[in-house]
């Protein structure tokens, strides 16, 4: 039988420094020192270091104060060891999630040209007369074997050749973070000339490629990566129940060293009666660590550094970001802000394949694949390809909350 | 050893035993006769209520069997809905819903997965009537469900019924259907019927049958009608003298089934009915939903039990234990972890934050309004539930015109009731009342600590009984040691074990018990063998009324 053993991470709770920290602690105490005592992750070699020094100090202090001056030297020590250095770990879980799909909301001002063309309206195109299409259908028995040898669209996207071109964002604003760190957006060693978006909320240059891909799917945008129905995904699904730990937290407002992990939950989430996530509610830890990071909290600012991540996310499923990062605005019950880095080409368009044929959803919410897989590679701005040059993966921003929550560890018990 | 010394070792544990054994009887007979004489009420006929209905189902004819029973409750009597049970009609209406209960339960009792389990018999044919085999099917079911065997008549009366309708229906299972549906309709079955015999040994007297007193201990303990080996000891005549008695008391005691008994009695004590109608705001009160309001009655179940049967503590420390349980959905609420999502987990509430069970999310909700706390509810709660205290009821012509004033901007209920107290016909239960509710200020309309209301710190001190307190925890301490609290819970308890309302005729014996009560630490199990094992309790009398004194019964109103 499978027995379980739980270790809670305390939300919101101060708790004393270890006593390591405090063996240390007394003579020439510092902030690292604290970050590395109580984040759980001391180094052996760093601990040695300053037990000997803390020695040190006593014998020099011996030496130039005397006896006399030794008590007054232990009792200042004292002090220092009674007034251990609080850290505490904040506890999240994913309360809504949004594509970020319609900043300015004015499709006129984002999409002026009007939609994608979708598959139909390319076969349309590719065939303007009813007998032209009518022989295609004869010959290849679907709208989306357009290729010359009836090759699919969405199996085979470059073996098509669509007449109407892909349509893409045209207004400067987007939700975002500034990834490759231009101004402009022109080519580095590891990205590709794009154009850079102003942040909806500051005159920041940010990177949001994924959005200049999508942001004229309409259909997509209105539903399916719509607000609501991901609120909905989110509270109701099982693949979006994602916990965030800060560990190391000296303070809420100004911590410079902290450390962000993310997991999976296994728990339903708790909602109100008008559906909203309880804060505080009881999250069990599923699995590795999705994602680990070292950040730090300004005025109440989380910014982590780069990572690789793996954010299970509904539709795209274990989605792969390379070097995310996340911008949080904390509060006492939760946080929110933005999830950036840089989604793979080749695994957006494995989604948007199969979404596309599998569902039947190619008509109503796709661009016709092969100008859809064109444009993703074109739009491509991170990752760079050194040999060929060709960039591998979009920049990206999604909207995150989150509400304050206890993250459990079930733990196996030794020897079951 | 030598066999002359093992002789004598044997001599004296028998002597030993024998001593034991005459002095612990002659205790329980002196204790017996030290207790004051009670004349006794009438016997008592107790409509079956909901829960009752489908532990008799279940009991019966199994767990897997489906009981949609959402009867409507009784009128409140002194406090208990228990008493409003001896004072039931069954309504046209209410009798549809028997009617059609009775039938979804026979139907699935002779449905063809369940008649091999409870006919025990084969018809000779399932399209025709067979009488002796009905016989035994009602002969050994009737004695569970009329808790007493079937006499020849009313045998008689189910086999032929069956027989009908087998003939007409060309059914054998259909004919025991419709008569076992007529057995679950009839008033043998919904009613719990007590009958008085002469007393052999008091001459002139009435004591209950042997199996009245089985049904009347079997309600008491377990919140059900007696089970066969009760039955059984009732059909034998034990119940009459005191060893057999004592034999099944311990065993009921010891049973898992009287934690059931034991959450009946305070849900009823405590109103806990209400819950199946608590709703609150929701712009207010987002987080009280559905699952919360279940969740806060089974957590004050959990407390008491834990308190009175897992622990055998005293029972006036559930009003200042700290120690409580929450599950997942009320971690929140307490913002404290939960490390099993299926099951309830300690916790321990700060220091100076508890009152114990009047802290609880769920008293503390069930008597507050919609939209806000309520010190009123929550000290006329107190007072009459747990301290037997009547409050009158508002005056019908009641201004809470200064109350509701926006202008006044009162920014704490004790600022709104300090005003409301100005008025001299609402002074005098309100200060009664608020007191009391006002210390638990601390805790909002759905159970959420809280140190400001509107802004402004709260006060939560005042006194009791002319016991002061600071905080909420003294609160709980002077709500402990009220001698109130312990002769109410007596009270409450023997009213609700013999369905009638204590009178005064009972009041020597209750003054006796209580102090009982407390020379046994206040052990909730030890008060319910005292009174289960008591004369007191089975005691009936054909001149109840002259005995009824001044306790005459009260039909409680809704509060305000």
């Amino acid at each position: 039988m499978l027995s379980m053993t739980f270790s809670v991470r305390p939300v919101g709770r101060s708790k004393d420094a270890s006593s390591m920290s405090q063996l240390v602690g007394y003579l020439g105490k510092n902030q690292s020192d604290t970050s590395l005592a109580t984040t759980g992750v001391p180094s052996r070699a760093v601990e040695s270091m300053k037990f000997r020094r803390s020695i040190l100090g006593l014998a020099i202090l011996m030496l130039v104060c005397g006896h006399q001056c030794l008590d007054a030297c232990l009792a200042a020590g004292s002090e220092l060891q009674a007034t251990p250095v609080n850290t505490h770990t904040i506890g999240l879980v994913l309360s809504n999630f949004d594509w970020a799909m319609s900043p300015i909301k004015d499709e006129k001002a984002e999409c002026p040209e009007g939609p994608i063309h979708n598959n139909r309206e390319n076969w349309e195109a590719q065939f303007p007369s009813r007998s032209a299409r009518q022989e295609q259908l004869n010959k290849c028995w679907r709208i989306d074997n357009r290729g010359p040898n009836c090759e699919n669209g969405f199996f085979n996207p470059e073996a098509v050749s669509d007449p109407l071109p892909f349509r893409e964002v045209q207004s400067p604003v987007a939700y975002g973070v500034d990834l490759d760190g231009t101004l402009d957006g022109q080519a580095t060693a590891t990205t590709c000339e794009h154009k850079k978006f102003r942040n909806v909320k500051s005159d920041e240059k940010v990177d949001n490629q994924l959005f200049r891909f999508f942001g004229c799917h309409r259909n997509l945008v209105n539903n399916l990566f719509s607000e609501g129905n991901t609120r909905k995904y989110v509270q109701a699904g099982i693949i979006n129940r994602l916990l965030v730990e800060i560990s190391g937290v000296t303070d809420e407002q100004n911590s410079p060293d902290v450390e962000v992990t993310l997991y999976r939950g296994s728990d339903q989430l708790l909602v109100d009666s008008i559906r909203k996530v309880v804060p505080w509610q009881s999250q069990r830890a599923i699995g590795k660590s999705l994602y680990h990071a070292k950040g730090r909290i300004t005025n109440g600012q989380l910014v982590t550094y780069p990572a690789d991540a793996v954010w299970p996310q509904t539709y795209i499923g274990m989605q792969r970001i390379r070097n995310m990062t996340l911008h949080l605005s904390l509060s006492p019950s939760g946080a929110e802000g933005i999830r950036a880095g840089y989604v793979e080409v080749d695994q957006l368009w494995e989604w948007y394949s199969h979404f596309g044929i599998i569902t039947s959803a190619g008509e109503v919410y796709m661009a016709s694949p092969s100008s859809a897989y064109a444009a993703l590679r074109r739009l491509a701005d991170g990752y760079k390809d050194p040999q060929a040059g060709q960039c591998t993966a979009l920049s990206s921003a999604f909207k995150v909350e989150f509400v304050r929550a206890f993250v459990i560890h079930p733990s196996e018990e030794a020897g079951r | 050893m030598k066999a002359g010394t093992s002789l004598w070792t044997v001599t004296a544990i028998t002597v030993l035993a024998a001593t034991a054994t005459i002095g612990y009887l002659g205790i329980e007979r002196s204790e017996r006769d030290r207790a004051p004489a009670v004349s006794g009420g009438p016997a008592s006929v107790r409509l079956i209520s909901a829960d009752q209905y489908a532990t008799a189902v279940h009991d019966v004819f199994g767990e897997d069997t489906k009981v949609e029973v959402d009867f409507a409750p009784p009128q409140r009597l002194q406090g208990l809905l228990a008493l409003g049970q001896s004072a039931a009609a069954i309504t046209p209406g209410a009798l549809d819903q028997f009617d059609r209960v009775a039938l979804a339960v026979a139907q699935q009792v002779t449905d063809d997965r369940h008649r091999g389990i409870f006919v025990p018999c084969i018809p000779v044919s399932v399209v025709d009537a067979d009488a002796a085999c009905a016989k035994q099917f009602f002969i050994r079911t009737g004695r569970f469900l009329y808790r007493r065997p079937l006499t020849n008549a009313e045998i008689e009366t189910q086999v032929e019924a069956a027989g009908k309708g087998a003939r007409r229906l060309s059914d054998f299972y259909a004919g025991l259907t419709y008569s076992l549906a007529g057995m679950l309709t009839s008033p043998k079955f919904l009613y719990f019927i007590e009958t008085a015999e002469p007393d052999p040994d008091n001459s002139g007297q009435l004591r209950l049958t042997n199996f009245s007193k089985a049904t009347r201990l079997s309600l008491f303990l377990w919140n059900a009608a007696p089970d066969e080996t009760l039955l059984d000891a009732a059909e034998k005549g034990n119940l009459d003298n005191a060893d057999g008695l004592k034999r099944q008391i311990d065993r009921m005691l010891e049973s898992p089934r009287i934690e059931k008994g034991v959450r009946a009695f305070f849900s009823d004590l405590l109103r806990f009915d209400q819950f199946a109608t608590l709703a609150k705001d929701s712009t207010i009160y987002p987080g009280f939903t559905i699952q919360v309001t279940r969740s806060a009655e089974e957590q004050m179940l959990h407390l008491i039990t834990d308190q009175l049967l897992a622990r055998n503590s005293d029972y006036r420390d559930l009003f200042t234990r700290r120690l409580t349980f929450i599950n997942a959905t009320l971690g929140p609420l307490y913002r404290s972890p939960v490390l099993d999502a299926e099951s309830w987990t300690p916790h321990e509430v700060s220091p100076g934050q508890s009152a114990g069970l009047l802290t609880s999310p769920g008293f503390l909700a069930l008597y507050s309004h919609p939209g806000k706390s309520s010190p009123t509810r929550r000290g006329r709660a107190v007072r009459e539930n747990l301290l037997c205290q009547h409050v009158p009821d508002p005056p019908p012509n009641v201004s809470f015109a200064i109350f509701d004033d926006p202008n006044r901007n009162f920014k704490t209920a004790r600022d709104r009731l300090d005003a409301h107290r100005t008025n001299p016909a609402c002074a005098g239960c309100h200060k009664i009342m608020d007191p009391i509710g006002l210390a638990l200020e601390n805790y909002d309309g759905s159970g959420a600590y809280r140190t400001t209301e509107g802004g402004a710190p709260i006060d939560v001190s005042g006194e009791l009984d002319g016991k002061s307190f600071v905080d909420v925890a003294g609160f709980g301490q002077a709500v402990r040691n009220n001698p109130a609290l312990v002769s109410c819970l007596v009270n409450r308890l023997y009213s609700y074990g013999v369905g009638r309302p204590a009178s005064a005729g009972d009041r020597p014996w209750l003054d006796y018990e209580t102090k009982r009560f407390g020379s046994e630490g206040y052990r909730l199990v030890a008060l319910l063998r005292d009174i289960a094992s008591s004369e007191a309790f089975y005691a009936v009398s054909v001149d109840f009324d002259k005995h009824r004194g001044t306790q005459d019964a009260r039909v409680d109103r809704k509060e305000e």
